[in-house]
């Protein structure tokens, strides 16, 4: 009985014991905003801590005690977060040339110093090898594929990118720091990332023209029904971060939200303003959709960044202070610079 | 009834030529001959599925040429049991008999009264209104021979073919068949043509036969079987 | 009125009900006559319509592709059919060939291809005489097409993709105001092309050589049945994407049902009964709609797919 006892109180001791250990760690940790990255300074180089969103039981934790000179990117943002700090040269490999912005980089591709890998689903470790990459990073839709746990096998260092699965866009621009992590040059991101923040915070907080908070959709019809950034989602974040009353301000998750067309039809006749609509010019969006016409809305103001959606792609992640800046121009109605959106014409 | 004028049958090749030759109506024929002598095909003439190479063939007096166009008029002047019959899928025997009066109906396919009084009577005629009813999938071999040869009658035409209708039945069957086709042409303008193994059968109702041997017909006449089988054999050596 | 009259009087009744139901569940509450009079014309109408005129037309199609080739596996979904008209929109939407979308639309290149489809169909089976060859051919060609449009689609700017990916998931709220009389036109006329048909289709049941002897012009009427399923599911498919299983499974049905041959009789079923099920599959995902939405073609194999298991299980 008495061993019993002791037996408890050890469990409860151990149980007790464990986040005292790891406080000091969380201290330290360089990250503010995001919920999935945790950068850790050690004396010998960093602990990179990536949190799988879908599962949470899947922790990667990546010891780095160099930088690498070749970074394969699977995704355009990553490009865009390399370019931020400087570091695009590093990139031995990119996703898909088509979905690419930076003339530069296209350039090296087609002169076969960078490797086009096509997509993240057909994976060729042969081109990976061949360009001599060191790392790679990845966007890690769904679960773990075997192709990447193959390339962990032969020792490449391949790091899941879950920025798009963060909820405020400064959390998103904040995996920079990983970035700079991987090319040695965090000092530079944190610069990088700090003035943005600071860009951010005072978009953010400038005073707005007008009294009333403009009624904004967002999003466009797909197949049978009507998919929009969902209430938590980082889109949703950047439209309050600017005074808008988002449409689907009631709708639940992180990701996109869906409704039905009519009920978008009937209940939107307040919206002045539409934003995303996945198109670039009004008669394009009926040869989509030919019953747009009938949404109050498309006689309201339009803004898209569809006209040059790899631009947006690569470089909004990196430059949520660009993004915000637009939206709040266009709150405003005094357009001045517009780095992403365009307004379709009436 | 069938006439056949200096008449080549055969299909892409000649097989077959007849100088002269006339069936005549209120008669059973039987046509008999080794297999490969191209009794099907003469058949397969007749009923207007294959055009005759040459020379002229009319049954009914109509020229074969316009029975092959006109598609109401060659259904009811020619009725064909071809093969056997193997049954369909949710089909009745009485849908099944029915068939055979689509050459008179309108384009819908509606059955009136009138058809289906005479379907009835076909099948009783035939012995076979028990089986009403029942599906054609269901039936013994011998039954769908007769079920098939009731749509035949029920076409109701001048000239009726039968392909070896007598092979998949007993002996009961057989007898009841062939009094069936007697008595049907008793009835009217109507000619029976049909091609058999069963020397025995023919011989014993007094059918008048033709033997098909060498790509000639022959009318044979007051022969006993022996003298039968020597003809068709001595055509084939040829 | 006998027992298989009353049977479809019943559906048309059901049918009707149903039709009800239908408008019921599509009605969303609106701020103006001006709206209700949109989302009537432009929303629920043709959805309804959508439902009716691809579900009675694909049950027709079907029975006429099982009676031309005197096998109850036929189908314009299985033999390539709807594969035919997939490719060709493939080409459109997919292959960078913009004139012809000004040239001939949508609806022409569908049709197109379900003619081309249905003519290589019937070239292959005067030589593949087997149910299994014949079904194996057609399974061939959808997977070839399948192919051709994948290796479309690794040209196509991911737009194109997206768009030709909806498409091929089957959907009855695609069909505008607009395009419904066109649909009902194409659809009006095959049915009466068809109710012409009925006496040398219920010969037909007897095989050619047979429908010959009863008068028929087996080859005028061979083509015409190509004709009018290669318009039902050409026009159906442009419209509503690719549905499978509806062409397949009702007519076989119908002939369990009903226990006949008689094509007057299974025509009037395959056009209730395959509008009732399709209008049903739709009820049934706007009841599902809350919890998830699943595209029509899901639901109709989740249903179809079973059913035809069965039967060909029955029969062997």
């Amino acid at each position: 009985m008495r061993s019993l006892w002791l037996l408890l109180l050890l469990v409860v001791w151990a149980c007790g014991s464990e986040p005292q250990q790891q406080r000091p760690k969380q201290a330290q940790n360089l990250c503010k905003y995001s919920k999935l990255l945790k950068i850790v300074p050690t004396e010998k180089g960093y602990i990179v801590e990536i949190q799988n969103p879908e599962q949470p039981k899947e922790q990667f934790k990546f010891q780095l005690k160099q930088s690498f000179e070749r970074i394969a990117a699977l995704s355009a943002t990553h490009v865009g977060m390399l370019s931020a700090i400087g570091q695009a040269q590093r990139l031995c490999a990119i996703p898909d040339k088509r979905y690419l912005h930076d003339p530069q980089i296209i350039k090296a591709v087609k002169r076969g110093q960078v490797a086009d890998l096509k997509s993240e689903q057909q994976l060729s470790i042969e081109k990976l090898l061949a360009q001599r990459t060191q790392a790679l990073v990845y966007s890690g839709f769904g679960p773990e594929q075997t192709q990447i746990k193959r390339l962990r096998s032969i020792g490449l260092t391949c790091i899941p990118n879950y920025e798009w699965r963060e909820t405020h866009p400064l959390a998103r621009a904040e995996w920079v720091l990983l970035f700079g992590v991987l090319t040695g040059q965090l000092d530079k991101a944190q610069r990088y990332f700090k003035q943005v923040c600071q860009n951010y915070q005072r978009i953010r907080t400038q005073p707005t023209l007008c009294n009333t908070n403009p009624f904004v959709i967002s999003g466009y019809v797909y197949g049978d029904q009507w998919v929009a950034p969902a209430a938590n989602s980082f889109e949703a974040k950047l439209y309050a971060d600017v005074d808008f009353t988002y449409y689907f301000n009631e709708s639940a998750g992180t990701g996109s939200c869906f409704s039905s067309i009519p009920s978008v039809l009937t209940n939107s006749a307040a919206v002045v303003l539409w934003l995303n609509p996945g198109q670039p010019t009004r008669a394009a969006l009926l040869q989509q959709y030919p019953k747009y016409k009938y949404f109050p809305f498309f006689k309201k103001r339009i803004f898209c960044y569809t006209h040059n959606t790899n631009f947006y792609w690569e470089c909004a992640a990196a430059h949520p202070d660009w993004v915000l800046s637009d939206l709040s121009q266009i709150r405003n109605g005094h357009v001045k610079k517009l780095h992403f959106y365009k307004e379709l014409r009436q | 009834m069938i006439s056949f004028q200096h008449t080549v049958i055969g299909y892409q090749r000649p097989l077959i030529s007849i100088e002269n030759l006339t069936l005549e109506a209120g008669k059973v024929y039987a046509l008999l001959g080794l297999n490969g002598s191209g009794k099907s095909t003469l058949l397969k003439t007749l009923a207007a599925q294959t055009p005759p190479l040459g020379g002229a063939l009319t049954l009914n007096h109509y020229p074969v040429a316009q029975l092959a166009k006109d598609g109401n008029l060659r259904a009811q002047q020619i009725a064909f049991v071809s093969s056997r019959f193997d049954g369909i899928e949710h089909l009745s025997v009485f849908e099944y008999v029915a068939l055979g009066r689509i050459p008179y109906l309108t384009v819908f396919g509606k059955v009136s009264a009138e058809d289906q009084q005479m379907v009835s009577e076909t099948l009783k005629e035939l012995g076979l209104t028990h089986l009403t009813h029942k599906r054609t999938k269901e039936l013994s071999d011998g039954e769908k021979q007769l079920v098939s040869l009731a749509r035949a009658f029920v076409q109701d035409t001048p000239v009726l073919l039968l392909d070896e209708p007598s092979s998949f039945l007993d002996f009961l069957n057989r007898e009841n068949l062939l009094l069936a086709l007697l008595k049907w042409v008793s009835e009217g303008q109507r000619c029976v043509l049909l091609s058999s193994h069963d020397i025995d059968l023919c011989l014993e109702h007094n059918l008048p036969l033709l033997a098909l041997a060498g790509g000639q017909i022959q009318e044979l006449l007051a022969l006993d079987k022996k003298g039968v089988v020597s003809v068709l054999l001595k055509g084939a050596a040829h | 009125m006998n027992r298989k009259g009353l049977l479809l009087l019943l559906l048309a009744l059901v049918l009707l009900l149903s039709c009800l139901l239908h408008i019921h569940l599509t009605e969303v509450s609106s701020s103006s006559a001006a709206q209700a009079n949109v989302l009537w014309w432009e929303f629920r109408f043709p959805r309804l319509m959508s439902a009716l005129l691809a579900g009675a037309g694909l049950s027709l199609s079907g029975l006429l592709m099982q009676n031309l080739f005197r096998n109850p596996m036929a189908g314009p979904y299985v033999l390539g059919i709807n594969s035919g008209a997939s490719l060709t929109t493939a080409l459109l939407m997919l292959g960078g060939f913009p004139w012809m979308l000004h040239t001939i639309g949508l609806v022409g290149s569908s049709l197109l291809g379900a003619f081309l489809a249905a003519a290589f169909m019937f070239f292959v089976s005067w030589r593949v005489q087997q149910t299994t060859g014949l079904l194996l051919v057609g399974l061939m060609f959808a997977s070839f097409t399948g192919s051709i449009e994948s290796v479309l689609q690794s040209w196509a700017s991911p737009e194109q993709v997206k768009q030709f990916f909806l498409w091929n998931m089957g959907s009855l709220q695609q069909l505008s105001a607009a395009q419904v009389p066109w649909l009902l036109t194409l659809f009006t006329a095959a049915v009466l092309w068809s109710l012409l048909l009925i006496r040398s289709l219920n010969a037909f049941v007897l095989g050619q050589d047979q429908a010959f002897q009863l008068g028929v012009r087996t080859q005028r009427v061979r083509l015409s049945m190509l004709a009018i399923t290669a318009l039902l599911a050409g026009s159906i498919t442009a419209y509503c994407g690719p549905i499978a299983f509806v062409g397949l499974a009702i007519p076989n049905l119908g002939r369990q049902l009903l226990r006949t041959q008689d094509h007057l009789l299974l025509i009037l079923f395959c056009l209730l009964f395959g509008a009732l099920f399709l209008l049903a599959c739709d009820i049934l995902s706007i009841y599902l709609d809350s919890y998830f939405s699943l595209p029509i073609n899901v639901l109709t194999s989740l249903i179809g797919a079973p059913y035809i298991a069965y039967l060909v299980l029955r029969r062997s």
